[in-house]
Order: structure tokens, then C-alpha cells, then sequence
């Protein structure tokens, strides 16, 4: 852990200035406007015959992806927890896609 | 690791009558520092530890597509209008989860309360919700003895399972905030908690998709 300050949040000294670097109530209303149109634009897109399943799993990915940088703050942290997290997310993903050729 | 180690034994030993005032203000500094390594260690540890959770859902998620294949008319009894409305109520109780967080961040006992309130209400209407569909499916003869049954409660109720643990842990966090543990200045165990709540709302948005969407 190179520098664990820039994990820690709370009730630290360096806890204000990290509070301040997180999202806003505004953003936490923006990302779940997003959220919300992403869902209804799915349940649109399952009804396309053609291009269905990629464009399902690219908002899919979108959705995450929100949540993850916003709601779970990890566009603010020490990226070594994005590493930490995307390391296995893209080793699954890429285990599922192959999956599909086998299906 | 081994820092941590070394601050914690530091702070621990109890200071002597011949400490001066500056070794009183340096182990207030080394308290501090401590608590900055745990609170970093166990966010590293809730991250390694959802990191983890992938594999467990993923081998479950492969498990559900093969079985979709093979039984497309049981995939065509899924609730998608209900199993909907179930995904906007996760995702608003992950909007409840950060308006707490920076509620309590802004010293606003009251936002926590009902943000954390509203997660545990939401999460109890997804998983009754749930269990709703779960009647319905063996209704009509989707039950666990049935492959495709199997690989559907197998999937689902792991994640089920998991929104359960996160009601619970979080009617915990309720009452530790209603009894003002949490502040402005202190308040990692509702963000500890929320990781693994929003951590259960990203497995929903993938098994939405893969399970009733696709």
C-alpha cells in the first residue's frame, strides 16, 4: 500500500479534505437520473431483434460502471482498489464471452 | 501491513510518567496515523474481498446460460415487468445508501437516518418481491429439481442471499446511527456498509440483463 491516507475516509485527519473530493448530492441525483434512463432504454432495447444482446451487456457495463465510479467512489480513491476490482472483473467477463461459444 | 502492526504496538503501550507533552502530541499523532492504516486496510479488504464475489456469481451466471439455452420455454415464464420495477427499487436504494453517506458527511444526522431507513425498506420490498416471483415460477412447475429451475435459484437466490445479509448489516448500521455512533468526522462503517450494498446492486444490474433482458 503505497499511499493508505488517499484509501482511508472518515475519521482521519485528512478526513474533511477527502469528504470534499467525493461526488456531490448533485451528482448522486445525476448518476441516478442516468441509472434510471439506462434501465428504461434496456427494457426497449430486449424488444430490438437485431444487435439485442450487445447492446444490452454495453449498457449493462454502463450502469456498473456508474455505480462503481460514483457510488462506490472509485473515481476518488488510490486506483490500486480499480485495479484491485477490475483485474477480475475483466478476466470474468472475458471467461463469459468465451462461454458463449460453447453454449 | 507490517506498519500497521508497528503504529498499533506504539500506540498501545501506555505512556510513562516521564513522557513529555511532546510525546503525548506525537502519540496523538501516531493514534491518528493507526487509524488511517486500519480504515485503509479494511477498504482494501471489502474491495479484495467484492473482487472475490465475482468469481462466486460469475460461475453461477455461466451455470444460468447454459440452462437458458437448453429451456427457452422456461425463460419465457420470467416476471420481466415485476423483476423491472425490482431493479429501479435497487437502484434507488443505492441512491438512498450515498444521500446517508453524505448526509452524515455533512453532519446531518437526520439525512442519515432516513437515507439508511429508506434502503432497508427498499431492500425489503426487493426481496419480498423476489420471493413473489419465486411463487410464481414453482407455480408453474419451475422448481429447483428442474434444470433450468436449478440454475435460475441457484443465481438468483446467491444474490438474494446477499440483499438478505446487506438488510441485516444495515438494520445494525441503523442502530448504531440511531445511537449517534456515526459523525461528521467519524463515519466508515455506513461507507463500509455501502460498498457491499451498491457491490450487490452491480451483480443485480449484470443478472438483470444476462437472466430476463437477453
Amino acid at each position: 500500500m503505497s499511499d493508505p491516507q488517499h484509501l482511508s475516509a472518515g475519521a482521519d485527519q485528512h478526513g474533511e479534505s477527502h469528504a470534499a473530493k467525493h461526488a456531490t448530492a448533485g451528482t448522486y441525483v445525476a448518476v441516478l437520473g442516468a441509472l434510471a434512463v439506462l434501465t428504461l432504454i434496456e427494457l426497449v432495447v430486449a424488444y430490438i431483434p437485431i444487435v439485442r444482446e450487445p447492446l444490452l451487456i454495453i449498457i449493462a457495463i454502463g450502469k456498473a460502471w456508474l455505480v462503481l465510479q460514483f457510488y462506490m467512489h472509485l473515481r476518488y480513491e488510490n486506483k490500486i482498489l480499480t485495479w484491485i476490482f477490475m483485474i477480475p472483473a475483466v478476466a470474468v467477463g472475458i471467461v463469459t464471452v468465451i462461454m458463449q461459444f460453447f453454449v | 501491513m507490517q506498519q500497521e502492526t508497528a503504529l498499533t504496538q506504539s500506540v498501545s503501550h501506555a505512556p510513562t510518567a516521564e513522557h513529555t507533552a511532546d510525546h503525548a502530541g506525537h502519540a496523538d499523532h501516531l493514534q491518528v496515523a493507526s487509524f488511517t492504516y486500519s480504515v485503509a486496510n479494511s477498504k482494501m479488504a471489502m474491495w479484495l474481498f467484492l473482487a472475490s464475489e465475482m468469481f462466486l456469481f460469475s460461475v453461477l451466471i455461466i451455470a444460468y446460460i447454459i440452462a437458458r439455452y437448453a429451456h427457452p420455454e422456461e425463460h419465457a415464464l420470467l416476471n420481466v415487468p415485476l423483476t423491472s420495477i425490482n431493479s429501479f427499487i435497487l437502484l434507488l436504494s443505492s441512491f438512498s445508501v450515498v444521500w446517508a453517506l453524505s448526509g452524515i458527511q455533512s453532519g446531518n444526522q437526520t439525512r442519515l437516518l432516513r437515507g439508511l431507513a429508506s434502503v432497508i425498506v427498499l431492500g425489503s420490498i426487493f426481496f419480498l418481491l423476489m420471493m413473489y416471483e419465486y411463487a410464481e415460477m414453482s407455480h408453474h412447475g419451475v422448481t429447483l429439481s428442474h434444470p433450468f429451475g436449478m440454475a435460475f435459484y441457484a443465481l438468483t437466490g446467491f444474490h438474494g442471499a446477499h440483499v438478505l445479509i446487506g438488510l441485516v448489516y444495515g438494520v445494525y448500521v441503523f442502530n448504531r446511527a440511531f445511537n449517534g455512533v456515526y459523525t461528521k468526522e467519524n463515519h466508515w462503517g455506513v461507507e463500509f456498509w455501502g460498498l457491499y450494498w451498491h457491490f450487490v446492486d452491480v451483480v443485480w444490474i449484470f443478472i438483470f440483463t444476462v437472466v430476463y433482458l437477453i
